[in-house]
C-alpha cells in the first residue's frame, strides 16, 4: 500500500526520490528503468487529477459527517480513505445531500474514475474506495 | 492471446463462495438467510465471470477445507476471511484488466465487500486492500 501511495502522489520529484535519483520531469522512466524498478504506467496529468479530486471528495465528506455527528466508524473510515490519497489544495463544494447519498454518488464516482484511470496502482485504489463508500452507505442505513 | 488468470483466480473463489454458503445455511439455521443473500449474490457473479473468461480453465471442486460451521461464530469468521479472499482476488483482476473491462471486477468487489458487512464485519477504507 506504501508503494502505491508513493506512486500515487504522482510528482515527478516523488518518483525521482524512489528511484533514487534527482531526475527531470519526463526522464521519470527512464530512472525507474535504472534502479530497477518494474515499469508501471505513471501517473499521468488526467490520472493525478482522479486522484486529487478522489482526496477532494472525501475531503468533503468528512467535513459532512463531522457536522452530523457522524458515528465513530464512519469518520474512521473516511479518515482512513483521506489518508490514502495525496494531499491536494483542491477543494469541492459540501454536499449538498445527506451523508449517504453523499456517499453513494462519491462511490460511483470513484468507480467512473477507475474505470478511466491509465495507471493500474490507480485505478485498484479507486476500485477499493468505491468498495469502502459502497460499505459505509450499507453501515449507514444501518442494515448489514 | 488474452491473459485471463486474474479472472480464473477469481472465478475459483467465487465457486468456493457458491458451495460454501449452503452449506453454512444447513449446519448454522440462525445463519440461513445471511448465507441465501451471499449465495444469490455470487452466484450472480460466478455466471458473469464465467461468460467473460475466454476460456474456463478451472472446475468447481468436489469439497473444500471448512472448519466446524455448526458453531455460527465460526461460520461467520469463515465467510468475513472468504470474502475478503475475492475481494483481493477482484483488486487483482482490476490491476490485470484493461480499463474497458474493469467493470466486473469493479462489481465483484462492491459485492464481496458488502457481503462481508452482512456476516458480520466493520466496514473498511480499502477493502482487497487491506
Amino acid at each position: 500500500m506504501l508503494s502505491r501511495r508513493v506512486l500515487l502522489a504522482g510528482a515527478a520529484g516523488t518518483v525521482a526520490v524512489a528511484a533514487g535519483a534527482v531526475v527531470a520531469t519526463g526522464r521519470v522512466d527512464d530512472a525507474l528503468q535504472a534502479a530497477g524498478v518494474r515499469p508501471t504506467p505513471l501517473p499521468t496529468g488526467p490520472d493525478v487529477a482522479l486522484a486529487e479530486a478522489a482526496r477532494a471528495d472525501v475531503d468533503a465528506l468528512l467535513a459532512l459527517a463531522r457536522r452530523q455527528g457522524a458515528d465513530d466508524v464512519t469518520v474512521a473510515l473516511l479518515e482512513g480513505q483521506a489518508k490514502g490519497w495525496p494531499a491536494t489544495t483542491r477543494t469541492v463544494a459540501p454536499p449538498a445531500s445527506s451523508l449517504s447519498e453523499a456517499c453513494r454518488a462519491a462511490a460511483v464516482a470513484r468507480e467512473k474514475a477507475c474505470e478511466a484511470a491509465v495507471s493500474t496502482d490507480l485505478a485498484v485504489v479507486l476500485a477499493s474506495s468505491a468498495a469502502g463508500l459502497h460499505q459505509l452507505v450499507t453501515h449507514l442505513s444501518g442494515s448489514p | 492471446m488474452r491473459d485471463d488468470s486474474a479472472l480464473l483466480a477469481w472465478l475459483e473463489l467465487e465457486r468456493e463462495a457458491v458451495w460454501v454458503y449452503p452449506l453454512i445455511g444447513a449446519r448454522a439455521p440462525q445463519l440461513a438467510a445471511a448465507a441465501r443473500t451471499s449465495w444469490n449474490a455470487h452466484r450472480e457473479v460466478r455466471d458473469r465471470l464465467v461468460t467473460a473468461v475466454a476460456t474456463d480453465t478451472t472446475r468447481a471442486r468436489a469439497s473444500y477445507a471448512v472448519p466446524d460451521l455448526t458453531d455460527p461464530d465460526t461460520a461467520r469468521t469463515f465467510a468475513q476471511r472468504l470474502e475478503r479472499r475475492i475481494q483481493a482476488a477482484c483488486a487483482a483482476a482490476v490491476a490485470a484488466a484493461d480499463p474497458t473491462q474493469r467493470a466486473l471486477p469493479l462489481h465483484g468487489l462492491r459485492t464481496a465487500a458488502l457481503a462481508e458487512l452482512t456476516w458480520g464485519a466493520p466496514p473498511t477504507a480499502f477493502p482487497g486492500l487491506a
